[in-house]
């Protein structure tokens, strides 16, 4: 099947790797280089042939808009749009496309190889057959499916934003560093991995475009990014993937 | 003789007093050694003092157990002693470490016993009126110099410490349930907290094999804040998106948590996430994120009509 691959890092890398590994087709862009013409006609061409599409873009609403109604508007009339659920419901993101019906929403966070699970979340306006067709093609990646309601984050994007929301407030004012937030939830509550480690492998603006996208959607403050998070973000500080966010990270050492 | 031992006239643990003796001879030629060691003293032997006291004692410190409560005392004893050779069984601990463990216990009920020791660690009920009246008690019992801490991760360390004579002595040490296993202590700075009494205390959560983490005197400190979430998040999703406890669950297991939400909070016991919720969002002047969630009010009202089942899940699962 030929795929179609665009949005951030990490997440479409590890996603391209799963399809190359199940020899699909990959047409595979960074939503950044889109910027450079030449990339963009290419990207273009590349949605016009594609079976299926899959977008990961979640650092703003706006920049997701801009990305799916430029993928979907070239796309044959057949191929399904899996779309990542995290800054924006699947049900809003298909009120963007011309053809509705073939959105479907994911939710991942990386490391995505090992995570097992993908969380699947049809649109309000998802046509039935597009939706077995989608459900297929992540079993044959090798995930399990668990079908969740949509909404903004979905089950552990939302989870996950929100306790890493937590520890950059709880490393704002206890005084504690980032090597200590991240070894007191290791040894505190034996979680996977640090979360201010966690929000270096997610990229700080896909952190901050869920927390803001869950608290327009719900109109809850408690979503509201942590004034920290906000400056990293502004800074360019995006974590692992600029060498820079909570930790610094080496061009050939990618451990903190 | 170094010290007495201290052993409330009710309790005639005849036990104890009689492996105090026998260490004492059979160590005879290690008293120089013995003379150095410290003394912990643990007041409160619920869950949390009982599993302290044990971490404490498998530092190779001495242990003053402290309760209002004979059958208490007798209870925690007997729950460090299975668990100490739970440890052994498992491969944990060294057998003659924890053999050695053992014998460094002294129960009491008597506060004043606790005047011996080097370190106080208060680990009673999360109520600010019974702690401060351990504190007030401890103040005219201790050494000037005596390092006094409190386990709770909620209450000001700065507000306990103003009801002392001597308020730089006075620490927060956080220890993470269950304390005799998990590795975190959150080691509490009050306002007017000495440094080398800061230095001090985390070199004794260093020997005892802990990992400190030296935080300010805020509400919740770093891991009940984080708990909170965890939970009041879960329970969020499990109403606005109408999804059950069992996915949610495989979901956060699934991306590498021990536990997921739910199941942690039976674990932990749907009353007590409850109250240090409440505990929470009235230390913080009722901050929003903090807010409890009502299904926990249900939960915790429904768990306690049942005894101990119920919960998320059926016993037993």
């Amino acid at each position: 099947m030929r795929v179609l691959v665009v949005g951030e890092v990490p997440f479409i890398d590890a996603l391209a790797g799963l399809c190359r590994a199940r020899n699909h087709k990959v047409d595979l862009f960074l939503s950044d280089d889109l910027e450079d013409q030449d990339t963009l006609d290419n990207m273009v061409r590349a949605a016009t042939r594609c079976q299926i599409a899959i977008e990961s873009l979640n650092e703003s609403p706006s920049a997701k808009l801009w990305l799916v109604e430029g993928v979907e508007v070239n796309m044959p009339p057949d191929a399904p749009l899996l779309v990542s659920a995290l800054c924006a419901s699947a049900t809003e993101i298909a009120s963007w496309t011309e053809n509705p019906a073939r959105v479907v929403g994911y939710g991942l966070l990386p490391p995505i190889s090992t995570t097992g699970l993908v969380e699947f979340a049809p649109a309000l306006q998802t046509d039935f057959e597009v939706v077995s067709r989608a459900r297929r093609f992540w079993e044959e990646l090798g995930f399990s499916v668990v079908r969740v309601p949509d909404s903004v984050g979905l089950v552990r994007p939302r989870m996950v934003c929100s306790l890493i929301n937590e520890a950059v407030r709880a490393l704002m004012t206890t005084g504690a560093s980032v090597e200590n937030v991240d070894t007191a939830l290791e040894l505190g509550m034996n979680h996977p991995r640090g979360p201010l480690t966690w929000a270096d492998e997610i990229g700080l603006d896909v952190v901050q475009g869920t927390l803001e996208a869950l608290q327009r959607f719900w109109g809850d403050d408690r979503y509201h990014p942590a004034p920290l998070l906000r400056q990293k973000v502004s800074a360019g500080h995006l974590g692992k993937k600029n060498g820079q966010g909570f930790y610094k990270y080496d061009a050939q050492d990618s451990e903190p | 003789m170094r010290r007495p031992v201290f052993v409330s006239a009710f309790l005639l643990p005849t036990v104890i007093l009689f492996t105090k003796v026998l260490h004492r001879i059979v160590l005879n030629g290690a008293v120089m050694q013995s003379l150095a060691r410290q003394t912990v003293a643990v007041i409160g032997a619920g869950t949390m003092g009982a599993d302290i006291a044990q971490s404490v004692a498998l530092g190779g410190y001495d242990v003053i157990l402290h309760d209002i409560n004979d059958t208490i005392l007798r209870r925690a004893l007997a729950r460090i002693s299975r668990g100490l050779d739970k440890g052994v069984a498992l491969g944990k601990n060294n057998p003659l470490v924890a053999r050695r463990a053992k014998r460094a216990f002294v129960l009491t009920t008597d506060l004043d016993r606790c005047g011996a020791a080097d370190v106080v660690i208060e680990a009673v009920r999360e109520d600010m009126g019974l702690k401060q009246s351990v504190f007030q008690a401890l103040d005219g019992v201790v050494a000037p110099n005596t390092i006094l801490a409190t386990s709770s991760n909620t209450l000001s360390v700065t507000a306990l410490a103003a009801e002392t004579r001597y308020p730089e002595r006075v620490i927060g040490l956080h220890f993470c349930r269950p304390a005799h296993i998990m590795r975190l202590v959150e080691v509490v700075r009050g306002d007017a907290t000495r440094q080398d009494v800061l230095d001090q205390a985390v070199d004794l959560v260093s020997s005892i094999n802990k990992t400190p983490v030296v935080l300010q005197d805020l509400p919740g400190l770093i891991v009940n804040r984080m708990a909170h979430m965890y939970f009041s998040e879960a329970l969020r999703l499990a109403d606005d998106a109408r999804l059950d406890a069992a996915t949610i669950d495989r979901l956060m297991e699934a991306a590498g948590f021990p536990m997921g939400p739910f199941r942690l909070m039976d674990y932990l016991g749907a009353g007590a996430v409850f109250e240090a919720a409440q505990a929470l969002y009235e230390a913080t002047f009722h901050e929003s994120r903090y807010r409890p969630h009502p299904r926990q009010r249900r939960m915790a009202a429904g768990r306690l009509a049942r005894g101990r089942d119920g919960g998320w899940y059926p016993a037993g699962e």
